[in-house]
């Protein structure tokens, strides 16, 4: 037997806890001629007679453990039953949660899914007549939102975010004094722009002739041509736009 | 009448819960000892070992309807939940530990005793080094710790212990090995001197 093979099974030997008769000789035989494991073998047994010196000095419970305990259990004995609480298992929970993710999902789809960002705008507004006359197939222009809100808004006719606090929106209207964005002419009769919030830009399609009848020539008569109108909130076009 | 000593502890624990109060003080027979001993070993409090004791048989008797033959014993569910007490009181105490102690106070412990080993009566001495032995335990490591006391103070056998533990058999040998070691080098201050050998066992410490 070699000092690792004893440093191994020498608490088993001190224990003389399965250790067969066999290694028990081998283990004697090496102690009785190696110094270093014999010198082990005392350091252990020194360690074992402490660690019985312990389990000598452990106090024992008292009787008093004894009465509280039991008063406890008479207690809880005499208390009326609680109902057991529901416990689910993991692979439960995780059912359960899986079954509540799909249930939201679904429930979420149809709102999810739903093409809210086509509208119909119908022609039929309030704007002057001769400019927003619909045109010939009068069919509703399709136009989206998003496509609308960011050409329809540049940056710089955007309301600041403090203009919505302002107590009074006429005041904030006629404090505001904004020229149309490039491309566009005016239809307002009174003052240039004088709508202090977003707009709304409308796509339609317009009779040639109505266009050439405004003063703009067109290169090839006859059809229709497309133009961006701005409109504001109360329903007033405020700026045409015709496409090039 | 009932002869309880052939009873299991899952059968004690069913009547305990059914409001069989005789079973119940046979379970707490078999079980306090043992849980006790590990709580005091853990805690070095017999204040504290009774608190745990008696928290475990309250959670047994709340909790009891959730045990599971299947995981183990009673007294290994009982374990568990010493164990979890014993961590409790742990934290709850940990700001109030006193700063370790320096290796020189155990040498000078040795002389004082040797020196004044003849006014001491031998009951103090045990006392004494009982306690540091005590101590030393209690500075190893956690996972050393819980081997040494339920394999060495507990008195449970490596299996016993590498249930309790959730562990496997050579781990617990393993680390009660290294346990040993560290703790025989811990307590070197304590072991006889050269001179008190010559005077005999009687002058030894350990």
């Amino acid at each position: 037997m070699t000092c690792q093979e004893l440093n191994l099974h020498l608490d088993n030997y001190m224990r003389k806890e399965s250790t067969a008769e066999s290694d028990g000789d081998a283990i004697t035989a090496h102690l009785s001629t190696c110094s270093d494991c014999r010198r082990l073998f005392e350091e252990r047994n020194e360690l074992e007679r402490s660690l019985q010196l312990v389990r000598d000095s452990a106090p024992r419970s008292s009787e008093e453990l004894d009465a509280r305990v039991l008063a406890n259990y008479r207690r809880l004995v005499s208390e009326p039953a609680v109902a057991p609480k529901t416990i689910l298992s993991r692979p439960a929970i995780l059912a359960w949660t899986a079954f509540a993710a799909a249930a939201l999902l679904l429930g979420l789809a149809p709102i999810m899914m739903r093409p809210k960002d086509i509208v119909t705008i119908r022609t039929q507004n309030p704007v002057p007549q001769m400019i927003a006359a619909p045109p010939a197939t009068s069919e509703p222009v399709r136009s989206t939102t998003s496509q609308m809100r960011q050409s329809a808004r540049p940056r710089h006719l955007r309301k600041p975010r403090h203009e919505s606090a302002s107590p009074n929106p006429a005041l904030a209207a006629a404090q505001v004094v904004r020229s149309l964005p490039e491309g566009f002419r005016s239809l307002m009769y009174c003052d240039e722009l004088s709508c202090a919030q977003d707009m709304d830009m409308i796509r339609v399609q317009l009779p040639s002739a109505f266009v050439m009848r405004s003063g703009r020539s067109l290169p090839q008569p006859g059809g229709l041509v497309n133009a961006d109108v701005l409109v504001g909130p109360d329903g007033i076009a405020r700026g045409i736009r015709f496409e090039q | 009448m009932d002869n309880f000593q052939l009873s299991s502890d899952a059968d004690l624990l069913t009547r305990s819960l059914a409001g069989d109060e005789r079973a119940f003080v046979a379970l707490y027979d078999r079980l306090k000892s043992g849980i006790f001993r590990y709580a005091f070993y853990m805690t070095n409090s017999k204040t504290a070992a009774e608190e745990v004791t008696q928290e475990v048989f309250i959670t047994l008797l709340k909790e009891g309807r959730n045990y599971r033959r299947t995981r183990g014993d009673v007294g290994a569910f009982a374990f568990g939940i010493a164990r979890n007490f014993v961590r409790r009181i742990e934290r709850r105490e940990r700001p109030y530990l006193p700063l370790p102690v320096h290796d020189s106070p155990l040498e000078n412990l040795a002389s004082t005793l040797v020196a004044h080993s003849e006014d001491l009566s031998g009951q103090m001495i045990r006392d004494e080094v009982a306690g540091r032995v005590q101590a030393a335990i209690a500075s190893l490591p956690d996972h050393y710790r819980q081997a040494v006391v339920l394999c060495d103070l507990c008195e449970l056998s490596y299996e016993e212990a590498a249930a309790r533990l959730h562990c496997a058999v050579g781990t617990i040998r393993s680390r009660l090995n290294r346990a040993h070691a560290i703790l025989a080098q811990k307590l070197e201050p304590l072991r006889c001197s050269a001179d008190i050998r010559s005077t005999g066992t009687e002058g030894c410490l350990i």
